[in-house]
């Protein structure tokens, strides 16, 4: 069975995008629900007991997961789980693959198996990882040629089936932004054709970015690599190769059906890529569902008249309660922060020590480390979020939705037309009172004493 | 004495208010706007009024009925077939106004100030002439018809320039006068204005004079100058330690009136220039400031109402946020959380959804 789990995590230069987040930390150390983004991953990879060992491998400097590394390992040890998570830093960018090649031989070290795991770390989702490895093994059961084990089983996910991935399919060119899988249902879903970013929609399941590779792989690498150095050793060959690089997708993915021995585990829950601040909105409320629903749901905030869940406040926290506050759904609330009474906050991320004054609203917002918010301040993204994306497609069906979103710019869905739906406040910002805060990204450290709207604050 | 307000239309300047009342009705610090104008003209001595309207005023009639008994005068509706613009109401009712040789004061019903009509009135009488118009000093007179005083008499009107390119004064026509019944004379019966007509005439005559209004001065005919008017007259009241004003534990920053059968809940911070009206109910943790709430409406918990009027028998949702010179009409409700910024509200609307840019909400 599985022992090994790769999760790639990129570098510093690749996070732009969740700026100004980024500016404090890596997008990964980012807190959802009570753990950061990573911890998520991993939690899901810990389920399959078999994993002893799990790699991350990126280019950022080995101190910026130090200290995460090192209190889960030992996390790992105090509950007698025999796992060990290690940072492989890449010397360079190497592409999507470049670092399974540098690091081939710590992925084959000590692996029991015949295969290994691979998960882009920007992925969330419900993580079905033991299906996985259960569909490897049952293809590998039922093999024709004596217990061969495949290639590869790919993540299949069928952007149908759930509310918020419809909504990534309302833009009719949306099947250019992923890789697309073609498999073959009579024969237990075997990958007939894979494209990338292709401009023609010849399949509704996409490439999840979530592997069971066989460890054969590494020899698709190989090839890979060698071409690669021959090509920039090609007098005749004119454009810059850099050899270093390798692409899961080109050197991988496309050759593997080829081959004939590769499954799609097809997935119809939640998925979402995280590249900008809006995207953690959406991991926010996607990763509360799934506690929420899960037996894990004490970590939450008891429901109450106060609290509509899901809420993840932390202990520390201090939250003045009176009658008519009300926090929630899909709230995640750090450590040592005050909440004033008469608060309303939904759908938003308050990060550790922030203060929040009497009477102020938080909407679709993330509110970072150390923040102070007044009396009466209203801090409001206006996207659709979840729950009103829900509403919508109950009353109107997802044809008259898909209609609606078309010719309404104004409906923008939080985390995928554009970021200018949400708020966001860097880390020790002041908001005075009754200011209001409206779709706005505030750099750390300003002060807000009028209304913005609309703005970024550097 | 007699007494002209000119009313006019209904006010569509100030919808959707006046899209349930005719604007006189439409409270202003809690009193019908034409109820302040009613009272300094049975102040300063008047017994006949006349309300010079162009629309049939069968609510208005009602409504004005009691007054008339409150204040001992007689209030008669001066009904225009066509609009007859600011003289020729003078001359319609020239039965009533010329019934004796008293000065007929003539008010505009939009003007809200202090109206020193006693004042006014002893002013007109120690001067020559036959009419006295009420100035008021402005600070951007070349947007305005300018008075030019007399080089050798003071207070007598020489000319008046419209808006002037250079400057030649800061005095404007506050839209107040007194006349003696004989002006009426000059007034032909058809539409006519009095300040491009009438007056012009007088000055030919060199009988026309102005008075200088001291204090506050504005025209409230639309949402933004009532709102500031609103803050002007509270200014003023406190000014005049009115007892009216509230001084409860929950007003920052003064200039609050409050009905006494208005309902505040805890931890509420209002004002400062706030006018709640009779049986408002305001919820917990609510924030008012600069706004007009009419009565029988409803603020729930949380809501900051900024910039605002709120219409009659309205709902502005908890955690809601009004601002930027919105107006709710009559019976309108904003549900919980909802932020409106400058949306003009037409009766009877549900708001489900933000209002981020001013618009009107049909």
């Amino acid at each position: 069975m599985t022992s090994k789990a790769v999760i790639l995590i990129g570098g510093p230069s690749r996070g732009t995008r969740f700026r100004p987040l980024a500016l404090d930390q890596s997008k990964y150390l980012f807190p959802i629900a009570g753990k950061p983004l990573l911890a998520h991953t991993i939690d899901a990879i810990l389920k399959i007991d078999t994993v002893t060992e799990i790699l991350l491998i990126g280019f950022y400097e080995n101190s910026i997961f130090e200290d995460f590394i090192t209190d889960y390992n030992s996390k790992l040890r105090y509950s007698n789980v025999n796992c060990v998570i290690k940072y492989l830093k890449e010397f360079k960018a190497l592409g999507t693959a470049g670092g399974l090649y540098q690091f081939k031989d710590e992925i084959l070290k000590n692996n029991t198996s015949d295969n290994f795991l691979l998960i882009h770390g920007d992925i969330i989702c419900a993580f079905p990882l033991v299906q996985m490895i259960e569909k490897f093994e049952h293809v590998k059961a039922s093999s024709n040629q004596g217990k061969k084990s495949p290639d590869a089983i790919l993540f299949g996910v069928n952007l149908d089936h759930y509310n918020y991935d419809l909504m990534l399919t309302m833009n009719s060119t949306y099947h250019t932004s992923f890789g697309l899988i073609v498999a073959d249902p009579k024969e237990n879903d075997k990958v007939i054709h894979y494209v990338e970013k292709p401009e023609s929609k010849i399949s509704s399941v996409i490439n999840g970015g979530i592997y069971l590779f066989n460890i054969n792989v590494f020899k698709l690498l190989s090839d890979a690599k060698i071409e690669k150095i021959r090509k920039a050793n090609d007098e005749n060959y004119f454009d810059f190769i850099d050899e270093d690089t390798l692409s899961i997708e080109r050197d991988i993915l496309q050759k593997l059906p080829d081959l004939n021995q590769t499954y799609v585990y097809n997935y119809k829950g939640f998925w979402k890529t995280i590249k900008t601040p809006a995207d953690a909105i959406v991991a926010n409320e996607l990763y509360l569902d799934l506690i929420y629903q899960s037996k894990q749901n004490c970590s939450l905030a008891k429901p109450s008249i106060n609290i509509n869940p899901p809420v993840f406040a932390d202990k520390s926290t201090k939250i003045n309660y009176t009658k008519t506050s009300k926090i929630g759904p899909y709230v995640s609330i750090g450590k040592n922060c005050v909440i004033g009474s008469g608060c309303r906050i939904v759908n938003s991320i308050i990060l550790d020590g922030v203060e929040i004054g009497n009477n102020a609203i938080v909407k679709n917002s993330i509110i970072s480390k150390n923040c102070k918010i007044g009396n009466w301040t209203r801090i409001e993204g206006s996207g659709m979020n979840l729950v009103s994306i829900n509403e919508l497609i109950r009353k109107n069906g997802t044809s008259k939705m898909k209609a609606l979103l078309e010719t309404n710019e104004n409906f923008k869905v939080i985390g995928i037309r554009d970021s200018g739906n949400i708020t966001i406040l860097g880390s020790n910002v002041q908001v005075k009172d009754e200011v209001l805060v409206l779709n706005s990204f505030v750099l750390p450290s300003k002060q807000i004493g009028e209304d913005l709207k609309y703005e970024v604050i550097m | 004495m007699k007494g002209l307000i000119l009313v006019g239309g209904y006010g569509t300047r100030l919808r959707p208010l006046t899209l349930s009342y005719p604007k006189p009705l439409v409270e202003f610090a809690n009193r019908p706007m034409i109820l302040h104008q009613i009272e300094a003209l049975a102040n300063a001595g008047c017994t006949d009024i006349v309300l010079a309207v162009n629309y049939k005023p069968e609510v208005m009639v009602g409504a004005l009925k009691k007054y008339e008994e409150e204040y001992g005068v007689s209030i008669t509706f001066s009904v225009e077939e066509e609009p007859l613009g600011t003289a020729g109401p003078l001359k319609l009712a020239e039965k009533i106004l010329q019934k004796d040789n008293t000065p007929i004061f003539v008010l505009n019903s939009d003007v809200i100030c202090e109206y020193p009509l006693k004042d006014l009135l002893d002013f007109h009488n120690a001067h020559d002439g036959e009419a006295t118009i009420v100035a008021t000093k402005v600070d951007e007179p070349s947007k305005y018809g300018v008075i030019v005083h007399d080089r050798d008499v003071p207070n007598r009107i020489d000319r008046f320039v419209e808006k002037p390119v250079e400057f030649v004064g800061n005095r404007i026509n506050a839209g107040i006068y007194v006349l003696n019944p004989t002006v009426i004379d000059l007034i032909e019966m058809r539409p006519t204005s009095i300040e491009s007509e009438t007056f012009p005439l007088l000055v030919e005559q060199k009988k026309l004079y102005s008075y200088d209004l001291q204090g506050y001065w504005m025209d409230v005919g639309q949402p933004k100058d009532f709102l500031t008017g609103m803050c002007l007259y509270l200014s003023a009241q406190t000014k005049k330690n009115n007892p009216n004003l509230s001084q409860a534990d929950f007003i920052t920053g003064g200039n609050v009136l409050i009905d006494p059968s208005a309902k505040i809940g805890k931890g509420c911070s209002i004002g400062p220039n706030v006018v709640i009206g009779p049986n408002v109910v305001v919820g917990d943790g609510v924030r008012i400031v600069r706004s007009t709430i009419l009565k029988n409406s409803q603020i729930k918990d949380h809501a900051l109402v900024k910039s605002t009027i709120v219409g009659w028998n309205s709902t502005v949702g908890k955690w809601a946020r009004l601002e930027g010179v919105t107006v709710l009409g009559e019976d309108v409700t904003v549900k919980d959380e909802i932020y409106v910024n400058g949306g003009k509200v037409l009766p009877h609307k549900s708001i489900k959804d933000n209002v981020e840019t001013p618009q009107i909400i049909m």
